[in-house]
């Protein structure tokens, strides 16, 4: 698929057509100035199959949260790379711009976050990277704690 | 990386037997061993030495389904050593104490020495228990089959590692044409972690799992053989662990099932000889065991259906926290591709894969987010 590297921003319809011809397990609800697309992402066989949202209004970067299963904290712990309403947090500041495609970018960071998610939780460690930086607490140590 | 659920599985449960089992390194160290202590024996100056000891390995040593025991370093590893004897002309002690009193006159074995009921163990501390069993040829001469003390060390039973070996080797084959040539009993080769046949793996673990579920009460557990046994016999050749441990454990219910009489297990080379001696004593322990074996048999059907974290959740219940360490290595694999730019997501179900087809690339992105909210 040839895409135009230009410097105007996507309109919601471009956005819209490119995440559900790229991802047709994805459907859309479309309102003045603010889409949101629902659908589906499993991040590997053995993982839960997670419904997403992504809620997206020009002139804000795109708000993905986790609609089910419910995202859980770990013994407490508050889930890595979030922010305060839950939202997952996929970027840094200046990583996502309005030139970017939805399609090529959030759904497949999402992708990857769930994987790290699952992978924090069964492990307690986040081998994803990101800043500020998961400290992993010795399983050892939170043992002891119970 | 794989996209099936059954691939996933196999592998995750591949990289828990690797936790588990005897490391590639300790394996050469055994080697060394091994071979020194068959050496010792048959020196010059060995009172053995007129009996021509040969010194082989059996049990799980042998067959490649080591599980390190709960609670301790030392794998154990089986030995026989075999005497060229006229067996009915010595009482099992005797011959016990010949293989003793040789190993004793060694300085450094004199330090590692320790009597069993029927067998010496050498302890190589952190590292292997070496029990050594003395062994005779059968007679009248009957292919690969000895004599070995009974448990009660009274009197010479009839037994058959060797065979053994060659009949767990067959059926751990069945899942491709595999060619065995009988060596002269050097170490089985440490198989390439990949090279682990699904009977091996199904029957690593399900040691493990028993070495779990008994770890309040072990003297009731079935010993190794008994269970790599059955699960040998109950596997039809599936070239999946997954599948293979799923219809060994479904024979294993039916096979265990609704019996007033605990099942014989017979050594399949050797049909003289019993197994399940335990269970014939005591048959308690057999209906426990099929009762553990029913709920293994239960739960490993939910983990079939599960998926996330509540599938890691079953697969540690049973086999232990190696799952975690097996979950880990499937996650640094993806974390690996990702840093080198491989990873992808499929395309319908966003799995992630370093597969090109039907699968977007994966950007480069920093995860961020509020320090300092809980």
């Amino acid at each position: 698929m040839v895409m135009l590297i230009t410097g105007s921003p996507r309109s919601l319809a471009e956005q819209s057509v490119m995440l559900l011809t790229l991802h047709p397990q994805f459907t859309v609800e479309r309102s003045v100035g603010r889409y949101v697309w629902t659908g589906t992402l499993q991040p590997s066989a053995l993982s839960d199959v997670y419904t997403m949202r992504i809620a997206y209004s020009l002139g804000q970067a795109p708000i993905v949260d986790v609609v089910a299963p419910v995202l859980q904290r770990r013994y407490g712990e508050a889930i890595p790379h979030t922010y305060a309403d839950g939202s997952l947090c996929l970027f840094e500041p200046g990583g996502w711009t309005q030139v970017d495609w939805i399609a090529t970018t959030t759904i497949q960071w999402s992708a990857t976050w769930l994987a790290f998610y699952e992978t924090w939780h069964i492990t307690g460690e986040w081998l994803g990277g990101g800043d500020p930086p998961v400290a992993a607490r010795s399983e050892r140590r939170r043992r002891r704690r119970r | 990386m794989y996209t099936t659920h059954t691939e996933q599985l196999d592998d995750l449960l591949d990289l828990t037997c690797r936790e588990l089992q005897l490391p590639t390194s300790w394996h050469d160290e055994a080697e060394q061993h091994y071979h020194a202590v068959a050496a010792w024996l048959e020196a010059p100056g060995s009172a053995l030495r007129a009996f021509r000891p040969e010194m082989y390995p059996q049990g799980s040593f042998a067959i490649g389904t080591t599980v390190r025991p709960i609670g301790r370093d030392e794998f154990d590893l089986d030995f026989v050593c075999q005497l060229a004897l006229e067996y009915w002309r010595y009482q099992p002690e005797q011959v016990l104490a010949l293989v003793e009193s040789r190993l004793r006159e060694h300085e450094t074995y004199r330090g590692m020495i320790e009597r069993l009921k029927r067998c010496v163990r050498l302890t190589y501390a952190g590292r292997f228990y070496m029990d050594i069993l003395p062994a005779c040829p059968d007679s009248p001469p009957n292919g690969t089959c000895v004599r070995v003390p009974d448990r009660a060390l009274r009197e010479w039973k009839a037994s058959n590692p060797r065979g053994y070996v060659s009949w767990f080797r067959s059926r751990s084959g069945l899942y491709l044409a595999q060619q065995f040539t009988r060596s002269v009993d050097p170490l089985p080769a440490q198989e390439d972690a990949d090279g682990k046949s699904p009977l091996q793996r199904s029957a690593q673990l399900i040691k493990r799992w028993r070495d779990l579920a008994y770890r309040r009460d072990p003297k009731a557990a079935p010993c190794s053989i008994v269970v790599t046994t059955l699960a040998a016999q109950a596997y039809s050749g599936k070239a999946s662990t997954a599948e293979a441990l799923t219809t060994i454990l479904d024979e294993l219910v039916r096979l265990t099932g609704g019996r007033t009489d605990p099942v014989p297990v017979f050594n399949p080379a050797n049909p003289e000889e019993l197994l399940s001696e335990q269970w014939r004593d005591q048959p308690a322990t057999f209906h426990l065991f099929a009762e553990r074996l029913r709920a293994l048999a239960a739960r490993w059907h939910e983990a079939l259906d599960a998926r996330g974290p509540s599938l890691a959740a079953i697969l540690e219940e049973l086999f232990g926290e190696e799952t975690r360490t097996a979950y880990r290595r499937q996650a640094e694999r993806v974390a690996s591709a990702r840093e080198d730019g491989r990873l992808r997501a499929g395309l319908g179900s966003g799995i992630l894969t370093t597969s090109p087809s039907r699968s977007a690339i994966v950007r480069p992105t920093t995860f961020h987010g509020d320090a300092d909210h809980r």
